[in-house]
């Protein structure tokens, strides 16, 4: 063969080497990590984040190492209550899996676990399912993008720091300087363009995920509407599917709800594909994770409260609780099923306007031509659901919008109802019925919530104010032991 | 002819050009400690990898100037330092070039020196202050006061006498560095070194600071430094109470009959690998120069070790009217004299004493935090060795008393001299007392603790009003008649 050839041949070979090697770590789904249980499986488990919007591992863990200043407080994720519990590299809500490297992805957990302690010393108790009262998502976001925006997101300053941790192959090292580093900090800055529901504070335990539905995921027009909402514990879930689902009962199906939720968090559509076509086949080295998530919060109890009770005390509040609350919030309640108005409630109005007809419509139809396209989304009547009260001791900060630190001051009127508080402290009111919300370590470890922002307002829901000190007692009391 | 000269002459250039580049890699490639036979010989001077390495230009991990460095710095500053690095209660073993606890390794073309497991694990005993000391393998370094050794490495790094001159002026004539380590110095060493020493200063600025109480002889704040090093979390925004941590260092004998128990003073890990692996950290090690196989052999020995017996008289009739009281007393949390062959007696030995029950001083408990125990989750990433076992506990451990003779002074912020001190009523313990001088106290098991110095060493002063030294709680068999608590103590010595 002449000499041209063969070099044709090696050029050929070389180029197939290096292609395979760039495939093999920028785009190849590998299998998702196995959990040993379905709650590991929610809790560190996938449902698709990573493919599009995944952070390579190894940026995402130095990343607060190298820019400690754009966390609220020493402590790296921790600060913004993202923790790993129990030896788990991830924190609870994160995932870790290889589209070519390891990317990090968020799942349920992130909005749908609580931690507890009973002291300031204590090790936090993790409660699968209940609303993460302590997470800073929007937190996290913004501080990924204030570290991309800094001009120290550099391969130089990224790659020396992850050289502290592990030592990448001269291939993974040339692709993390000319492709994944420059690649993050693109997507990240992208990420900031994207979210209007960014400029509007969260706060810790809450997010505005009607707002990243019609704004990053349907790329409707910016409104100025609020959609910010405290995350709904997850228990009973397949119980409850004939009263609908959402603070506005907006959805019809479990199964869809939980396919929704993992597209606003960002599951591409290549990942959903997959991921529905797996369904049904359980046998399969892969079965469905959104399946394997459905199930397990299809019967999901809610935990006991963890706390000592005056069994005397709550004997008599049950009384009142059937008076004066049962209609509602009992599973057996004549008025369980349907919305409360919002004139009747009182409540703050601006989650139940966020969402309208027209985005149901358009989040109907966005997965058109797919296997998991959505039908049950709905505008429904104007009010909120009235959501059984099964582990309503984990529910705190309560309203919808979380705008009533504890269940003690829920029955008091609007006006005594703290006007600002600090959210995220998970160290438990026991006397309150709620988490410890002023003082300097809720400061510290929280964020400000000020009822008279927009969308904050604790006005409304004045069942049992007007109650005695000794029947509020009461009824709290009663209220630990659901 | 001029042609082939100059072919030649370029042909020579490019050939030289290739050699030096060989040698030039492979100087920086090669990675060798200075080996031992002898395990003990190892313990004392082997490296555990706690030497900078990773990138000639981005070097990570490590604690210590380079070799040549190091070995002039107490001249270098000599008014900082006059009698060497024994000031700081190293122990220097006659004919040995390096202090037990520093090791020596070629690193990224360098020789390098770092800590081992010995600096904080080797300390002296006597019997008197003429007879000679006893070095012991293993026990705390009851001696060392690495706080100030650190500063004055740090501080004398930064100092402006510190030139390339000023070492090139104090290398020996014979057996001095390499040509390679020649040429780095040459070209930016000390440069590099006091940009990587200002970098590590200003992290750790706070754990030094005079608002927090010095770690003084005997202890190290294990967890705050390892916060910024490891974490690079800014120490200032903690708050000031979660930045004193100082605890005595412990023993690290008879290692296998602790796997599972609660190790460190708050209990927080119960594998004996992993918090070794935790402890290499502070050593300086990273999760990509650690030396697994050196550490390994360092693990396997003091997982047998055996602690060492009180070697001055027992009164054998006043010991075993001790043991019975031992027993009622103390040997459910504590285990008793058997411990020392594996036998644990007492059902709550290892395990975490909740801090209101056992109140003793709360500053050490607090400075872990479960934030703290989710960072460390990432420690030895991608690795077999990730560390799963640390946790956030509810107060401090119960360890076994074996070799507790050695253990001196106690408690976990060693805030009580002796073991008869113990046993007083904590308003009757001693509120002032002095740390570091190696004479022991047969009477009160214990170091002689009423001397402020002695051969050259200024000893430590120990306050026990001072934010992290409360000798207050263990008030267990305080209550007990002086012959009971004397024959306690005569027990104690069989451990």
């Amino acid at each position: 063969m002449s000499r041209l050839g063969w070099m044709l041949i090696v050029l050929v070979l070389l180029t197939g080497a290096v292609c395979l090697h760039a495939y093999y770590r920028l785009d190849r789904v590998a299998p998702v990590p196995r959990f040993t249980s379905a709650q590991e499986h929610f809790l560190y488990g996938s449902i698709g984040t990573e493919d599009e919007h995944g952070v390579p591992y190894w940026i995402w863990l130095v990343l607060p190492r190298i820019f400690p200043q754009y966390l609220p407080a020493p402590g790296g994720y921790a600060s913004i209550g993202i923790m790993a519990h129990d030896g788990h590299e991830m924190p609870i809500g994160f995932s870790k899996v290889d589209i070519g490297v390891p990317r990090v992805g968020v799942n349920c957990a992130l909005c749908h676990t609580a931690t507890v302690r009973a002291a300031p010393t204590d090790a936090p108790t993790v409660y699968p399912g209940a609303p993460a009262h302590q997470t800073g998502a929007q937190e996290y976001a913004r501080f990924l993008v204030a570290a991309a925006s800094d001009p120290r997101f550099t391969a130089d300053t990224i790659l020396n720091e992850i050289a502290k941790n592990v030592q990448l192959s001269l291939p993974d090292r040339l692709i993390y300087r000319f492709v994944l580093i420059p690649d993050t900090r693109r997507a990240l800055l992208r990420l900031a363009d994207e979210e209007p529901a960014a400029k509007r504070e969260w706060g810790r335990g809450r997010t505005d995920l009607v707002s990243l539905a019609k704004f990053t995921v349907l790329r409707q027009p910016a409104d100025a509407t609020i959609g910010t909402a405290d995350a709904m514990p997850l228990w009973n879930l397949k119980s409850r599917e004939t009263n609908g689902y959402q603070w506005d009962r907006s959805a019809a199906s479990l199964r869809e709800v939980v396919r929704s939720a993992a597209v606003i968090e960002g599951a591409s559509k290549r990942w959903m594909d997959i991921d529905t076509e797996m369904w049904d086949r359980r046998e399969a080295r892969q079965p469905s994770s959104l399946r394997q998530v459905e199930e397990y919060l299809s019967d999901l109890k809610p935990p006991k409260y963890p706390f000592a009770v005056d069994s005397t005390l709550a004997a008599a509040g049950a009384t009142t609780y059937a008076a004066t609350c049962a209609q509602c919030h009992d599973a057996n309640g004549a008025r369980a099923s349907s919305p409360i108005p919002v004139a009747e409630i009182g409540t703050d109005g601006s989650r139940l306007d966020a969402w309208t007809a027209r985005s149901a419509e358009a989040f109907n139809a966005f997965g058109e031509g797919h296997g998991w396209k959505f039908s049950s989304f709905r505008k429904p009547a104007s009010g909120y659901v009235a959501p059984p009260l099964d582990g309503v001791w984990l529910n705190a900060p309560y309203l919808h919008n979380g705008s009533v630190p504890t269940l003690s001051d829920l029955l008091e009127p609007p006006a005594n109802r703290p006007a600002r508080f600090w959210r995220g402290y998970d160290v438990y009111d026991q006397a309150r019925v709620g988490f410890i919300s002023d003082g300097p370590d809720a400061r510290r470890f929280g964020t400000l919530f000020d009822v008279t922002q927009p969308g904050n307002g604790n006005g409304g829901h004045t069942y049992g104010t007007t109650l005695s000190a000794e029947q509020k007692r009461a009824l709290v009391e009663y209220l630990k032991t659901r | 002819m001029i042609r082939r000269a100059l072919a030649f002459l370029g042909l020579a250039v490019v050939a030289l050009g290739v050699l030096v580049g060989i040698w030039a890699v492979v100087s920086i490639t090669i990675d060798r400690p200075v080996t031992y036979e002898s395990i003990e010989e190892h313990f004392k001077y082997g490296s555990i990898g706690s030497e900078p390495g990773g990138s000639l230009f981005a070097p990570v991990g490590g604690a210590l100037p380079p070799y040549w460095i190091f070995k002039s710095l107490p001249s270098v500053c000599s008014d900082k330092l006059p009698n060497g690095y024994a000031t700081f209660g190293f122990i220097a073993e006659p004919g040995k070039d390096l202090p037990i606890g520093v090791s020596r390794r070629r690193r990224l073309g360098l020789d390098e020196v770092g800590l081992n497991c010995a600096v904080c694990h080797s300390g002296t005993v006597r019997e008197t202050p003429q007879s000679p000391p006893r070095i012991v393998l293993g026990m705390p370094a009851n001696r060392l006061d690495l706080q100030a050794f650190v500063q004055f490495v740090l501080e004398c790094s930064l100092d402006n006498r510190l030139t390339t001159d000023a070492i090139k002026d104090r290398l020996p004539k014979k057996g001095g560095p390499s040509l390679f380590e020649r040429a780095l110095l040459e070209f930016g060493l000390v440069d590099r070194l006091k940009i990587t020493t200002l970098n590590l200063r200003n992290r750790i600025a706070p754990v030094l600071a005079e608002s927090v109480p010095k770690w003084g002889r005997g202890r190290v704040d294990t967890f705050n430094p390892y916060k910024s090093v490891q974490f690079n979390w800014d120490l200032g925004k903690l708050p000031p109470g979660e930045l004193i941590g100082a605890s005595d260092y412990p023993s690290i004998w008879n290692q296998k009959s602790r796997e599972g128990m609660h190790l460190h003073w708050d209990g927080d890990n119960d594998s004996v690998d992993e918090r070794n692996l935790s402890a290499a950290l502070g050593a300086g090690v990273t999760p990509v120069t650690v030396d697994h196989d050196n550490l390994q052999r360092v693990r396997d020995w003091i997982w047998t070790l055996p602690p060492p017996k009180y070697p001055w008289p027992v009164d054998q009739a006043m010991a075993s009217r001790g043991a019975p009281l031992y027993q009622q007393l103390c040997a459910s949390c504590h285990a008793d004299n058997r411990f020392r062959d594996g036998v644990i007696a007492g059902s709550r030995v290892g395990q975490v004493e909740p801090l209101r029950i056992i109140g003793t001083d709360p500053y050490r408990f607090n400075s872990y935090t479960p934030a703290f125990a989710s960072n460390q989750y990432s420690l030895y990433p991608d690795s077999p060795y990730r560390f799963t076992h640390f946790r956030k506990t509810n107060g401090y451990a119960n360890h076994p008393l074996d070799g507790i003779w050695l253990r001196a002074p106690y408690l976990h912020n060693g805030s009580v001299p002796t073991l008869r001190d113990l046993l007083d009523a904590p308003e009757s313990r001693p509120k002032m007392f002095y740390r570091g001088y190696d004479v022991y106290d047969q009477a009160k098991l214990g170091f002689v603790s009423d001397v402020a110095a002695a051969d050259g060493q200024v000893f430590t002063r120990y306050d026990t009003s001072v934010p992290g030294n409360a000798n207050t709680g263990h008030v267990y068999g305080t209550t007990l008649s002086d012959d009971d608590k004397r024959a306690i103590v005569e027990y104690l010595k069989t451990f």
